[in-house]
């Protein structure tokens, strides 16, 4: 019989002389990984930037579109009303050379010089030249409308144009004196004089059915009711008159609905330059331009944070699972752009910082020193040497046996939402889905105790970029056309967190957002 | 090498210094993986994923305390942690037909076996009672500590010891009558 023995302290005393060596091809195979995490480290880094990249380059984009349509607005304004004259001067002069070779011409020098006699005339004079440059307008925007209602087939549009000229014409006529059957025949002649092609055009309306003749001769009728009447009282009457009826009518006219179908730029400076004469410039921005509304805003928001865990696990490790813990609120800030989708859909991104904070509860320390608790008995933390040197040397804790360690993360945040917004009028609520990528930008653990709390280093298992899945709802409420409120409560399930498996620790942040958006 | 340089060298990601890190303290640290690990080829990935985190730790090692003792403590708590994942979706069932037995002392004389056959003994066990007894018996830690660290009751950790001693006593044994009855047939023949 030998000596008796525990097995286990004799196992353990047997097994002291183990010397076993692993195979060689162990150490190839790591290299082998080593180089495959070296190469994704590069593909990861350059996909990161890649991916950074574009998100400036569209932010710019955004931007730089939005700053170009503010400068642009008034600049089409003016490029329209730049080339609508140009258009305008020429029908002018068309018209002018017309009238220029007519008897009715001369009346109407004659009747304007009369009428400049007088000093209410002079105002006359200005509103008679716009009522011939709107009637000139009119006529060749009416042409122009039906060559291409016409070209297009629309029978339908076409009846509709043809009986709207006709009544139109109709209307003037009432407004113009019993003279017109006579200019009607003078204006037969001067389009059997005229051999331009601009005559053709006014000759393809004729076939057309279109009374552009007509329409010049109740102008000419007009000019020359206005001239056959005795007096320049009136004549400024009846003009006058005849003014708030074609200004009604071009209100009414469907002509600018159909020009609008047809959405060409000619037509476009045409019809601004048609109704610059007769609307204030503000009417014709209301009338003509389509309300443009900004596609996007930025918001500036400040978030009360609660962080904890979904879970009974420890950021620190497996030491600390059973210690009591408790979640820590800090405030977080974002900067947002929205970008408008649609009515209800908006894409957000932005950039923000977040701060987390979390408390493990009356954690044990061995007083190895007698004096002071030894804060170096954890894995999960890599220790500021010069601060616990401080610590020990200057006897800052107390001979405690246990202290609350508090954890401080900070991350960059990049958020990635889709915002949908219920429609209504005043509180505009939504919900909001999305996700967030991290990097870590701060990391600190913070020893606390009675006599005060000192940082004694950083959680060595963080992971330098991380994400969260974001899950929000909330509303909107504006208090004038560019700047609004909103309040946003969100829930954050952060992913990747950790580098090793951290003893079943699910991170989770809720958060409200309040927010100011100012809207370009 | 120096050892600080080495380390140095091994944080910048030197791959020569990787090379001679692995080929300097393989030896150390793969028994320990054999003794966490079912078998050799186990053994040897442990030894694999081990030295990965090395590398990827090694600028957490502050200086404080033996490199080669923080390196044994990557290993165990790597293989402590891969026991856990395992540990949800595993289901042990374990004969506690053995339990009855409450002597854990051996003579002496029947450890007189190849350490290979010993190790093959300790591989055997039910993998919690394998962490238990390695834990404590090899690697001198508390049932606290076990049981923090394994996620289970100081009082678990407790009787899996023992169930792990009695297993190994009673093969341990069996091994001895198989090998003294092995030796007499051969001498009867």
């Amino acid at each position: 019989m030998g000596v008796k023995k525990d097995i286990g302290k004799a196992l353990n005393e047997s097994l002291k002389g183990l010397k076993l060596s692993p195979d060689e091809k162990v150490w190839d195979r790591i290299q082998a990984t080593l180089n495959a995490k070296k190469r994704k480290r590069k593909i990861l880094f350059w996909s990161r930037s890649f991916a950074v990249g574009l998100l400036t380059i569209f932010l710019c984009s955004i931007i730089y579109n939005s700053l170009n349509k503010e400068n642009l607005k008034p600049e089409i304004l003016k490029t329209k009303n730049n080339s609508s004259p140009s258009k305008a001067n020429k029908i002018q002069e068309d018209v002018n050379d017309i009238i220029d070779n007519t008897e009715v011409n001369k009346n109407l020098i004659n009747d304007q010089s009369e009428i400049k006699s007088t000093n209410k005339n002079s105002r006359f004079l200005n509103k008679k030249d716009s009522l011939n440059y709107i009637l000139n307008h009119k006529n060749y925007f009416k042409n122009k409308v039906n060559d291409e209602l016409i070209n297009s087939k629309n029978k339908n549009l076409t009846k509709n144009s043809s009986i709207r000229n006709k009544t139109d014409n109709r209307k003037i006529n009432t407004q113009t004196n019993k003279n017109s059957i006579n200019f009607k025949d003078k204006n037969n002649a001067l389009t059997s004089n005229n051999n331009s092609s601009r005559d053709n055009d006014f000759k393809k309306g004729d076939k057309r059915g279109i009374t552009s003749n007509k329409t010049l001769s109740n102008e000419s009728t007009l000019k020359h009711g206005n001239q056959l009447n005795s007096t320049n009282k009136d004549k400024l009457l009846d003009t006058l008159s005849t003014r708030k009826k074609i200004k009604e009518l071009l209100k009414k006219d469907n002509i600018v609905a159909s020009l609008d179908s047809l959405n060409t730029k000619d037509s476009l400076s045409t019809k601004i330059t048609l109704q610059d004469s007769i609307l204030p410039k503000k009417d014709i921005e209301k009338k003509i331009l389509p309300k443009k509304e900004s596609f996007w805003d930025v918001t500036f928001y400040v978030a009360p944070t609660y962080y904890n865990t979904l879970s009974k696990g420890s950021t620190f490790g497996n030491n600390f699972v059973n210690h009591k813990k408790k979640g820590g609120i800090s405030l977080n800030y974002r900067v947002t752009f929205d970008i408008k989708f649609s009515e209800k859909l908006n894409l957000r991104t932005g950039f923000g910082k977040v701060n987390l904070n979390y408390t493990t509860i009356d954690v044990s320390t061995t007083t190895s020193t007698g004096t002071i608790p030894n804060l170096t008995e954890f894995d999960g933390i890599s220790y500021d040497f010069r601060a616990l040197e401080n610590i020990y040397s200057n006897e800052l804790l107390e001979p405690l046996t246990s202290l609350n360690f508090k954890q401080k993360i900070g991350y960059f945040e990049i958020p990635v939402e889709l915002v949908y917004k219920f429609p209504s009028k005043k509180l505009k609520w939504k919900i909001i889905g999305g996700g967030s990528a991290l990097k870590i930008t701060n990391n600190s653990i913070i020893a606390e105790s009675s006599n005060g709390d000192y940082t004694i280093g950083k959680s060595n298992n963080l992971s330098e970029y991380s994400y969260s899945a974001n899950f929000g709802g909330g509303f909107d409420y504006p208090i004038s056309k560019k700047l609004k409120i909103n309040v946003e409560p969100m829930f954050k399930y952060h992913l990747k967190t950790f580098s090793r498996e951290t003893a079943n620790f699910k991170p989770y942040s809720f958060s409200i957002f309040i927010g100011t958006t100012y809207k370009f | 090498m120096e050892q600080s340089k080495l380390i140095k060298d091994c944080i910048n990601n030197n791959r020569q210094a990787q090379e001679e890190l692995y080929f300097k303290y393989k030896d150390v640290l793969f028994p320990l993986c054999l003794k966490y690990c079912k078998n050799f080829t186990e053994a040897e990935d442990h030894l694999h994923d081990s030295f990965l985190l090395i590398f990827k730790k090694i600028n957490s090692y502050k200086g404080k305390g033996s490199f080669e003792g923080w390196m044994k403590r990557i290993v165990i708590n790597k293989a402590i942690d891969k026991f856990k994942k395992e540990k949800k979706t595993r289901t042990t069932i374990i004969n506690d037909n053995l339990i009855s037995m409450t002597d854990t002392i051996i003579d002496e004389s029947k450890l007189n076996l190849s350490l290979d056959i010993i190790l093959s003994v300790i591989q055997e066990l039910p993998k919690q009672y394998r962490f238990v007894f390695n834990l404590y018996e090899l690697d001198n830690h508390t049932h606290k500590e076990i049981a923090e660290l394994l996620d289970i009751s100081i009082g678990t950790s407790k009787s899996n010891l023992h169930r792990a001693k009695v297993i190994l006593k009673k093969r341990i044994e069996n091994i001895d009558t198989l090998n003294l009855h092995n030796t007499n047939s051969n001498h009867g023949s």
